[in-house]
């Protein structure tokens, strides 16, 4: 869906850290966005999934202005979002709204319904009351008015006939023609309309919230309730009903619907799906339920450790996924209702922290097609247990020593040396390794033996590491619209599902 | 103003307009007493002008003096206990019984009236939740009712609400005044029975005090209930200067009440803002906090009372209230620390949740987002440790009353009371010391139960109970 | 609820029977009859599912079977037999090392402030009488077991220095510490990402197969069920309203519950169209059973539904189903409507 139309968000090289630094000595911050660009068109829901880490959270609270970020731009409407405060960014906050993933815990318990949807309206003091003039150019005079500004839209639009001024107010404002009243004065020629609202705002604000209320499918006596005396889901359309109060263009949803039972969830996604179709909504839809996305999202793209390595049309991917990451994801999903028809690619291990990323591609610890150096031919199942060896030392490098670890290697004790043997014979038992590769190992072991795990990990990577290990992958087209970031789409390897299937076989 | 909805079964009050027959009951309370509220407020803001060099001090005691004037239904004057014998029977005193039934009765009545006062809010409360609120529940209400069935929380709450109606109604409960016992006794006259002369003689009340002073063993000492030989009845016998140790008691719950509540509400004022800031925002500014509290908590409280009390016992500032003024600034400015403590941690958990989060989605203000999203859920914290730290204060001020550092003489305060009588304790005057001193351990006591009531009724863990029932709930859309 | 017996067709006797369980809560509002008549069998060596969404009473059945049901709740009637042995009859402890449950949240389940070692060789040592260098040998041969990579080093650690993942396997190292026979697994992947979810499924799968283990799989998750199961009960409302073998009820579901929940999940509807939902809301079963808990909510209802409870009738080989349409005694049932 290329569209010559400037995208409603355009997210580039976006990258958060958190740096959760103490004073005297700072860990590594965590790399929680780590270069992401995409961008979002009008109407379209776009689909954000990845495992939990991935950074997809950070990412949506990073548009709204929740989080800083770190480098990067977000553009929306020509103005970088990242870079507002204060005002500017209140101002921002109005034209995009978020749906939380908890609804027991994203409505403030003593305050009732009617309170929560009301508060943004109070917040922004809405409505803005904003007053265009056709037929001439005139001034605006009034207490509660304000002129339209050139990008907005006017909330009542008065209409001058010589003297005489016809009022029409906006449709989906609680207000008639009749609560107000416009006069026009003409003085030098250039006529004044002063226009007052005879109906009070907080008025207008309480029958918006009923308005809002009816259309996420509540009653009016809900407006006196509280939370506690709901349900999960009538509290989630609650939260959806305050994103909406000041009419935003964007909507980002995290989890909207993850805490939810089955059948509640679908009441949840008609009612999204329908307030897209009535509101002209754009909606960033994170999850990692795939199965939902599937059904609600246009454009997918798929997150993995603050990248996304994989974006394109929902359906393309979902039926012929290009990344490595995005197949293991679709075929973890379990029982019959899984869009995946192949087995089942299990994936070793867990995710990296964020915090000590791999160099090249995020992927490569696990990555079930990684290219493999041509200077060994190795089955598959030795690769991977060398992968898990070099994995158990990058993890001890990370771990937290005791302190009596340096004292031990002082005095010349072994620290966790006789462990390490056993990990190790338990790692490559079963494995052959020629005599080249043995001893490589036994360098690493003997480098960790000495304290140093992370010189342990990097002569494992010197020998057994391949190019996704250095470079990080440029994002390849695969189709329309459609990337993804994997070595292999380069020309001269072998295709990924390939490589996947054939070593499936092999283990 | 909304109408009562209709209720078939039991009405809170069986009329038509509920609130209207509340609000004139209420009218009628007040109106009935309103000389003696008036009296209590006017003398505060008249007794802290009358110290400072600010203007206004002589229009404040001229409406005190008008206020002084306004008829009370129970007044000293109603019923008396001033009275004298006259050889056949009382007179003077109310219904020409002993003074000390009469000042038994007065007593008795003003308590009465306390406690309808205190039913008379009850019975508004009630009204207004079952009949005029729009909400039929709110999470209020839970808390309400869980404070109503915690008995040693009702019972400090009763404890402390007699404490505040000594204070409230001071003036009306001693058997004298403190005018007329302490302050001018050479100015006043009272008439007596001389059973030796067998006639009425007239004598000034600083003379009869001279003749009842309770020093040990003496035989002009006046033990509690006990009349002196003037025919004046001395619920809490007299003290060593012969005054009248009731009175005494009763105007020093006034003062010690008065600096209690101010302290602690400045306390919790700075305490709570502080927190709210902390937790909101975070880093380097909770930092700030942190280190700016632990260099307050590090400061010699006592050493810097005892300075600064010296220092600014000449002046202005130091007479407000006897120095009870100066007290309470340096309570609260040494205080809020530990306030600010226990109600960080409160107050960090709730910035954690998901509604900040969405409040702040929207741009609401942190200041909004303060009051509205977190202040609500500290409240309970600030009620529990308000209250004990309140009870702390009385402690903090009878004791530096007893060491004479705190409010000066001649002011009434109970510490003071205390060291008057510490040389008497072990022999038969020994009330002077004892009954402050129970009084003192009963009302803080109250102060804790109280606030103990308050914490359990807030406190999660009465939750506990709910959730076993939550467990079988159903969850739908 | 004396139907069609809920074994189904086993030569040996169930390792667990559950018959007529009542499970009611006595709050200071209402009386909550979470589970009402739950009847179900464990055989060795298979994995039953029970499946429900919130509120079904899966979570409270389950707990019933550890006996760690607290007041409010108490269990009012029925049996749960464990080789014989009621347990309802305050038999818990003398099962203790037979049964063993993991929970959902594996981070509530640790504590923080013990090593991971620490918990199992706790677990060792109450159950097997290991102690010392033993049972830390026992511990990580347990972790290696459960597939936690690096297993010595592991052991000496805190649970916050593992992952999700991990801390559930750790868990389940745990549970096998006792060498049970049942193992009750209680939501155990719902807290966790998909591909570990996998990771943990296949696990599970693998120590059935190596140690004849029964296990019993609750949670709301039917993907989950469909992969990990080999019988389903579908719980609704405190009852269990179907049970089959899990592919028969993927296949063809009967109970129009069951029906209406395989629709809802969005994996079975194209893209495009809207997705079928259930109109109404779980009930809170607040007395006994007067009528089909199911049939204000159901599209297939009719007049003797509001009447009458259901009773289990057989709807194929080895499967029941409490619906009156499937009950040839009611009119307008008789066959899969």
């Amino acid at each position: 869906m290329t569209t010559a139309e400037t995208p409603v968000i355009s997210v580039e090289k976006l990258k958060t850290y958190y740096d959760e630094g103490g004073y005297v000595r700072s860990p590594p911050p965590v790399k929680a966005v780590d270069g992401v660009s995409f961008d979002i068109h009008k109407g379209e829901t776009m689909g954000l999934v990845g495992e939990s880490g991935c950074g997809k959270t950070t990412l949506g609270r990073t548009i709204l202005g929740l989080n800083r970020a770190t480098d990067g731009t977000v553009t929306a409407a020509g103005t970088d979002v990242t870079e507002l405060s204060g005002h500017e960014r209140r101002r921002w906050q109005r034209r995009v709204g978020m749906v939380f993933q908890d609804p027991d815990e994203s409505l403030n318990d003593r305050m009732t319904v009617g309170e929560i949807v009301q508060e943004p309206l109070q917040s922004h003091d809405w409505p803005f009351l904003r007053v265009g003039v056709e037929g001439a150019d005139a001034e605006i005079a009034g207490n509660d008015v304000v002129p339209v500004g050139p990008d907005d839209a006017a909330d009542i639009t008065v209409r001058l006939h010589g003297d005489e001024a016809e009022v029409t107010v906006r449709e989906a404002l609680p207000l008639s023609g009749e609560d107000v009243n416009a006069g026009v004065e003409r003085s030098d020629g250039r006529p004044t309309v002063s226009v007052a609202v005879t109906k009070a705002k907080s008025e207008i604000r309480r029958e918006r919230a009923f308005g809002l209320l009816d259309q996420v499918g509540l009653s009016e006596d809900h407006f006196y309730r509280y939370p506690h005396q709901f349900s999960g889901g009538q509290r989630q359309r609650v939260g959806i009903a305050r994103a909406l109060a000041l009419e935003p263009d964007f909507l980002v949803l995290d989890e909207p619907v993850s805490a939810l039972d089955v059948s509640v969830q679908a009441r949840i996604i008609n009612l999204l799906e329908d307030l897209q179709h009535e509101l002209g909504l754009t909606y960033l839809f994170i999850a990692h339920d795939l199965s939902v996305v599937r059904h609600i999202a246009d454009r997918v793209a798929v997150m993995y450790l603050g990248n996304v390595v994989e974006l394109g049309p929902t359906e393309d991917v979902y039926e012929n996924p290009a990344h490595p990451y995005t197949v293991s994801l679709l075929s973890a999903i379990p029982g019959s209702g899984s869009p995946w028809e192949g087995g089942r690619v299990t994936l070793r291990g867990t995710p990296p922290s964020p915090r000590d990323p791999p160099a090249g591609c995020p992927f490569a610890t696990r990555c079930p097609a990684k290219i493999r150096p041509d200077d060994w031919m190795l089955p598959e199942r030795t690769w991977r247990a060398l992968d898990e060896l070099r994995v158990v030392f990058r993890t001890r490098a990370r771990a937290e020593g005791s302190a009596a670890d340096p004292v031990k290697r002082l005095v010349g004790l072994d620290v966790a040396g006789e462990d390490l043997e056993e990990t190790v014979a338990d790692l490559l038992a079963e494995h052959d390794l020629p005599a080249e590769a043995e001893s490589v190992v036994e360098a690493a072991i003997e480098r960790a033996r000495a304290g140093d795990d992370a010189g342990a990990a990097e002569r494992l990577r010197e020998a057994f590491g391949s190019r996704c290990d250095e470079e990080h992958p440029d994002g390849h087209d695969r189709g329309e619209d459609w990337t993804s970031e994997c070595l292999r789409h380069e020309p001269g390897y072998e295709g990924v599902a390939e490589t996947i299937a054939a070593r499936e076989e092999d283990t | 103003m909304a109408r009562a909805h209709e209720t078939t079964s039991e009405t809170v009050l069986p009329t038509e307009s509920p609130a209207a027959l509340w609000a004139g009951i209420g009218a009628l309370l007040f109106v009935v007493e309103a000389g003696a509220f008036f009296d209590f407020f006017v003398g505060i803001v008249a007794d802290f002008l009358a110290a400072t060099p600010l203007p206004g001090a002589g229009l404040v005691n001229g409406v005190e003096n008008a206020v002084e004037r306004i008829p009370t239904l129970l007044s000293r004057e109603l019923i008396p206990n001033g009275g004298y014998w006259n050889g056949s029977r009382w007179v003077g005193t109310f219904l020409g019984l002993r003074p000390g039934v009469a000042w038994g009765i007065r007593v008795l009545l003003v308590y009465l009236y306390a406690f309808a006062f205190a039913g008379w809010a009850v019975l508004g409360y009630r009204l207004y939740r079952r009949e005029y609120r729009t909400a039929d529940w709110t999470p209020r209400d839970d808390m309400v009712d869980r404070f109503r069935g915690h008995k040693w929380g009702v019972f400090g709450l009763v404890v402390v609400f007699m404490f505040v109606t000594m204070a409230v109604f001071a003036p009306t409960l001693g058997p004298t005044t403190v005018d007329k016992n302490m302050r001018d006794s050479y100015s006043y006259e009272i008439n007596y029975w001389n059973g030796e002369a067998g006639e009425v003689q007239t004598t000034l009340v600083g003379e009869a005090n001279l003749a009842s002073q309770s020093r040990g063993d003496t035989a002009d000492r006046v033990l509690p209930m006990g009349y002196d030989d003037f025919g004046r009845f001395h619920p809490f016998g007299t003290m060593p200067s012969g005054q009248d140790l009731f009175t005494f008691i009763a105007s020093g719950s006034r003062i010690s009440l008065l600096i209690g509540l101010l302290s602690v509400g400045l306390s919790v004022s700075i305490a709570t803002t502080l927190a709210l800031i902390a937790a909101y925002y975070k880093g380097r500014i909770d930092l700030g906090l942190v280190l700016a509290s632990d260099s307050v908590m590090a400061m010699p409280q006592l050493l810097l009372l005892i300075m600064l009390t010296t220092v600014l016992a000449g002046t202005w500032l130091g007479g407000i209230y006897s120095g009870g003024f100066v007290l309470a600034l340096i309570f609260a400015g040494t205080g809020w620390t530990y306030m600010w403590r226990s109600l960080r941690g409160p107050a960090l958990q709730v910035s954690e949740r998901q509604w900040i989060d969405a409040a702040k989605s929207f741009g609401q203000r942190p200041r909004t987002i303060m009051r509205k999203h977190m202040l609500p859920y500290i409240t309970g914290y600030l009620l529990i440790y308000g209250s004990m730290t309140l009870g702390g204060a009385i402690i903090s001020i009878a004791g530096l009353s007893f060491l004479g550092l705190g409010i000066s003489a001649p002011t009434p305060e109970w510490g003071r009371a205390i060291n008057l009588g510490q040389d008497y304790v072990a022999t038969g005057s020994w009330h002077i010391s004892l009954i402050p001193g129970l009084l003192i351990t009963i009302v803080v006591t109250g102060f804790n139960a109280l606030g103990d009531g308050v914490r359990d009724a807030i406190d999660p863990q009465s939750d506990a109970a709910e959730e076993g029932g939550a467990a079988g709930r159903g969850g739908g859309a | 609820m004396n139907g069609v017996a809920p074994g189904g067709t086993h030569e040996h006797n169930p390792l667990l029977s559950v018959r007529d369980l009542e499970v009611v809560f006595h709050t200071e509002h209402e009386e909550i009859h979470a589970v009402d008549g739950v009847s179900f069998d464990i055989h060795e060596g298979e994995t039953v599912g029970l499946v429900g969404e919130s509120g079904s009473g899966k979570s409270v059945a389950a707990r019933s079977i550890l006996g760690l049901v607290d007041s409010p709740g108490h269990i009012e009637g029925g049996s749960i037999e464990f080789r014989g042995d009621d347990l309802t009859e305050d038999n818990w402890d003398a099962h203790r090392g037979d049964i063993a449950i993991v929970f959902q949240d594996p981070s509530s389940s640790l504590n923080p402030v013990y090593t991971v070692g620490n918990q199992i060789t706790e677990a060792l040592r109450i159950h097997q009488g290991l102690r010392g260098t033993e049972a830390t040998e026992e511990a990580v041969s347990l972790l290696e077991d459960v597939g936690i990579p690096d297993a010595p080093r592991r052991v000496e650690e805190y649970p916050h220095q593992l992952s999700g993942g991990m801390q559930q396997r750790a868990v389940i190292a745990m549970a096998l510490a006792c060498d049970p026979d049942l193992l009750v697994c209680d939501e155990p992947t719902t807290a966790l990402d998909v591909t570990i979810q996998a990771q943990i499924l296949d696990l599970l799968a693998d120590l059935q197969r190596a140690s004849d283990l029964a296990i019993l799989f609750i949670t709301h998750d039917m993907g989950v069920i469909e992969d990990a199961t080999d019988r389903v009960n579908v719980i609704y409302a405190g009852e269990i309203v179907e049970r089959a073998p899990t592919g028969p009820l993927f296949e063809r579901p009967e109970h129009p519950y069951t029906r209406a929940l395989l629709k809802s999940i969005p994996g079975r509807t194209e893209p495009d169209e809207r997705l079928p939902t259930i109109e109404g809301e779980v009930p809170t079963p607040t007395g006994p059973a007067e009528d089909c808990r199911f049939a204000p909510r159901c599209p297939k209802a009719f007049a003797d539904c509001e009447r009458t409870v259901p009773e289990h009738v057989s709807v194929g080989e080895d499967r029941t189903a409490a619906c009156l349409l499937h009950d040839p005694a009611y009119d307008g049932g008789g066959d899969s409507a």
